[in-house]
């Protein structure tokens, strides 16, 4: 199949906190949510873990348009749904300071297995994430644009990190979500495969000897979808804007068809091991775009700003055909004007002040939607 | 002393140069020995806790110790970053029973130097209840260099462990061992784990002091190196990359230390007991020993990649010996108490040449009994009270220590 011939459609699948807006502690209040919203949201909204966590996941979507309409759509949903509560939602990789004892966890089977199984690993899990899969054209293609697109995620890291307060203290990180999620087995970026069967090898390795049930279990932060032809990256913190999430998916999509298209004219990616990657990734989670990450080519620390810039550059064609230049545009405002953390310790410079910083979360949580809808919350 | 005490944790002060040459020197001298003559020597460092006996709070003391220490304890005792953390360094061992003397020596002068200021030493993975919040961090440049750099992770590290270093007769060897004794990892950290406690709360977990440190970059368990030359230049490109300053910095489960020929072994928790510690450092040898000799021999334990072994790591650190763990050979689930005693058969021929029969026998002690968080949940479980545990753990860290004034500070 010629790449024209594909299309790689887009999912989006959000986590969103469920707040109460006095005192601006997450609620737990997704039973509410979800008995009301079977009418309004069907199958797109999901429980999960705690209780005070919602997740909105899109349709299949055939390009960035079509998954921007449907995102609006879906956050205006639910924060109607909140609205008749008195409840707001928020998006971002942490709570900034409510504490994970105080939240229920879900009723449900798969979660007490979970629990039991994981431990405080699981009950301390209260982090909030940004999932985009990428439609692929067949899965032995997707292993390996899965492979090399290893290489770019710290860099979309950087640009999406949102998570730097934990418990109400400010750690010092820019995305502190991946500290807390990487105390789960199998997180982090994957060892490279040689081959489809070699991954598959693993899963059913995995499953026989009773390490998972499922292969849904692997949580890395980029994997080939064990049902779907989609690959599915896992590494952003939840983004508070919408143009936040819609511009990151776009530069996803971008990758993978540059990727994809580098395949066919019989070119790749450098191959990079996992421990060398690892060093970006600690990097863009401690400093976000204000740091340097090494370019492996190069063999240097260079600023995160320029290597951002360049991989830009790198997908430019695949943008255009995409129609993704309103996309481009806002992350080149987001490495100007700074990440969701950057904002949101700007707020805590500030006020000095948690509560103001879930607001501002609040807020541009809030931006863009559909206002009739969205006004009443 | 030597090796031990160069190869330091994180957030050890850099040492002189010339300390380092004169180290490397006397461990080169043993590339001169053939493999037959070669001895696996051993060097062990323990991280221990300072305790108040009224509160059984941490207690932010490291600088008087390292007053008082400093004729009695040379340089074998070290700060760490936080000032109620102090390491123990042993010289260089010849032999198990060696080690044990030095271990037993070192623990009873700081037992002897905490008892004079009215504290105890405690030791095990974790500290069940104090919080990192409230501890000092010791003074000195390269401390807020790592704090600078690392934040909250570094000031939240307040976690205890047990490194051993044996001997290896030539660094590339080593590398190919290395590779290989990665798999017997998880099997170790089972029959270590020591920290079931975080911040006074149980975690559900046996070993969760891995947890904590898995949070800095370059720790758990490394790739396989296809070389020696792989290994250095993967060091060196970090240095070049100003990811590392120097190649201390990696904190892997095992490493070949950076300047001294030694495998270093750091996945263990902190031992309560002598007796835990010393048997921990003679499988960690026989291990490595029989390696050796099969890779002599011209064969090699398979070499699995981190991925699987990872599943394994996770089990211990859940359910210590309780669980199972996978046998990837047989690709089954299997009981991790008889893989255990297949892994002491396994090595069995090594025990009788290093003469750790005694320690090989506590191993088997600890499967009948439990390990030393069994031991933490059981007394947790019969007072329901953490400072219970705190006593329990100080009594058995003074188990077996020869200074009267250590038994008298212990009672």
């Amino acid at each position: 199949m010629s790449r024209r011939d594909h299309v790689f459609t887009l999912g989006i699948e959000e986590e969103f906190q469920i707040i109460d807006p006095e005192t601006r502690e997450l609620r737990s209040h997704i039973q509410e949510i979800l008995a009301d919203g079977k009418v309004l949201l069907k199958e797109h909204v999901k429980s999960e873990m705690h209780q005070s966590v919602v997740e909105l996941g899109t349709e299949i979507c055939s390009d960035v348009r079509c998954v921007r309409q449907e995102v609006l759509q879906l956050r205006s949903e639910l924060a109607m749904l909140a609205a008749h509560d008195g409840l707001k939602i928020a998006s971002a990789g942490t709570h900034p300071f409510s504490h994970w004892m105080d939240q229920l966890i879900t009723v449900d089977e798969r979660y007490t297995t979970i629990v039991k199984d994981m431990q405080q690993i699981a009950r301390a899990n209260l982090i909030f994430g940004l999932h985009v899969h990428v439609g692929i054209p067949d899965r032995e293609a997707g292993i390996d644009i899965m492979n090399q697109a290893r290489y770019f995620l710290p860099h979309l890291y950087a640009l999406s990190v949102n998570s730097p307060f934990w418990l109400g203290q400010n750690t010092g990180l820019k995305a502190y979500r991946q500290m807390i999620f990487e105390r789960f087995p199998r997180t982090g970026i994957p060892d490279a495969f040689e081959s489809l069967s070699e991954y598959e090898d693993y899963l059913k390795l995995l499953v026989t000897t009773g390490c998972i049930d499922n292969a849904k279990k692997i949580w890395w932060d980029i994997r080939l979808h064990p049902f779907y032809d989609t690959i599915e990256f896992r590494i952003c913190d939840a983004q508070s804007r919408v143009e936040d999430t819609i511009a990151l998916a776009a530069i996803m999509q971008a990758i993978v068809v540059k990727l994809h298209r580098l395949r066919s004219e019989n070119v790749t990616f450098r191959m990079y091991p996992r421990r060398l990657i690892d060093e970006n990734r600690w990097r863009a989670s401690r400093y976000g775009l204000d740091g340097k990450m090494i370019d492996f080519g190069r063999n240097c620390e260079t600023d995160e700003r320029e290597l951002l810039h360049e991989m830009l550059e790198f997908i430019g064609p695949e943008i255009d055909e995409l129609g993704s230049q309103r996309e481009l545009a806002h992350i080149e405002r987001i490495i100007r004007e700074g990440t969701g953390a950057d904002r949101q310790l700007a707020v805590w410079e500030r006020t000095g002040d948690m509560k103001v910083v879930v607001d501002h979360i609040v807020d541009e949580t809030y931006e863009g939607l559909m206002l009739t809808h969205a006004k009443a919350a | 002393m030597r090796r031990a005490r160069a190869a330091r944790d994180d957030t050890r002060e850099t040492e002189p140069i010339c300390a380092d040459l004169r180290r490397l020197s006397s461990w080169r001298l043993l590339d001169k020995m053939t493999a037959e003559d070669h001895v696996y020597t051993l060097g062990i460092e323990e991280e221990f806790a300072i305790v108040d006996p009224q509160t059984r709070e941490l207690r932010s003391h490291i600088q008087e110790i390292l007053e008082g220490g400093k004729v009695l304890l040379k340089e074998q005792i070290k700060p760490e970053m936080h000032q109620s953390v102090v390491e123990l360094g042993t010289e260089i061992c010849s032999s198990i029973t060696n080690a044990r003397e030095h271990v037993i020596e070192l623990r009873s002068k700081l037992a002897s130097l905490a008892g004079k200021a009215g504290l105890r030493i405690a030791s095990a993975g974790t500290h069940p209840f104090s919080h990192w919040r409230d501890q000092l961090i010791t003074e000195g440049e390269r401390y807020k260099e790592i704090v600078k750099d690392m934040q909250q992770l570094a000031r939240a590290n307040l976690i205890f462990g047990l490194h051993v270093h044996v001997g290896i007769p030539n660094r590339e060897s080593a590398i190919h061992v290395m590779n290989q004794a990665r798999y017997f990892l998880p099997h170790i950290y089972a029959l270590s784990v020591n920290s079931p406690f975080w911040v006074g709360q149980d975690t559900g977990l046996k070993g969760y002091r891995l947890k904590v440190f898995e949070r800095f970059p370059r720790t758990g368990i490394p790739d396989a190196f296809e070389s020696l030359s792989e290994y250095e230049d993967y060091c060196k490109l970090l240095v070049k990359t100003g990811c590392v300053d120097n190649a201390k910095k990696i904190w892997w489960d095992i490493r070949l230390h950076p300047f001294f020929d030694t495998l270093e072994v750091r996945v263990c928790d902190a031992q309560s007991r002598v007796d835990d510690t010393l048997a921990m450092a003679a499988l960690i040898q026989a291990v490595i020993a029989k390696l050796y000799k099969l890779l002599r021999h011209n064969t090699t334990f398979r070499v699995y990649r981190r991925r699987l072994l990872d599943e394994n790591r996770w089990r211990a650190s859940r359910y210590g010996i309780e669980g199972k763990l996978i046998d990837f050979g047989r690709e089954a689930e299997v009981e991790t108490r008889s893989l255990l005693n297949e892994l002491i058969e396994f090595v069995s021929t090594e025990v009788d040449e290093l003469g750790s029969k005694r320690e090989m026998a506590h191993i088997e002690r600890i499967m009948r009994e439990g390990t030393g968080a069994d031991r933490q949940l059981a007394a947790f479980q019969r007072t329901n009270d953490l400072k219970a545990v705190v006593d329990q753990i100080v009594a058995e860290t003074y188990e077996g220590l020869t200074i009267a004034e250590a038994d008298a500070a212990a009672r």
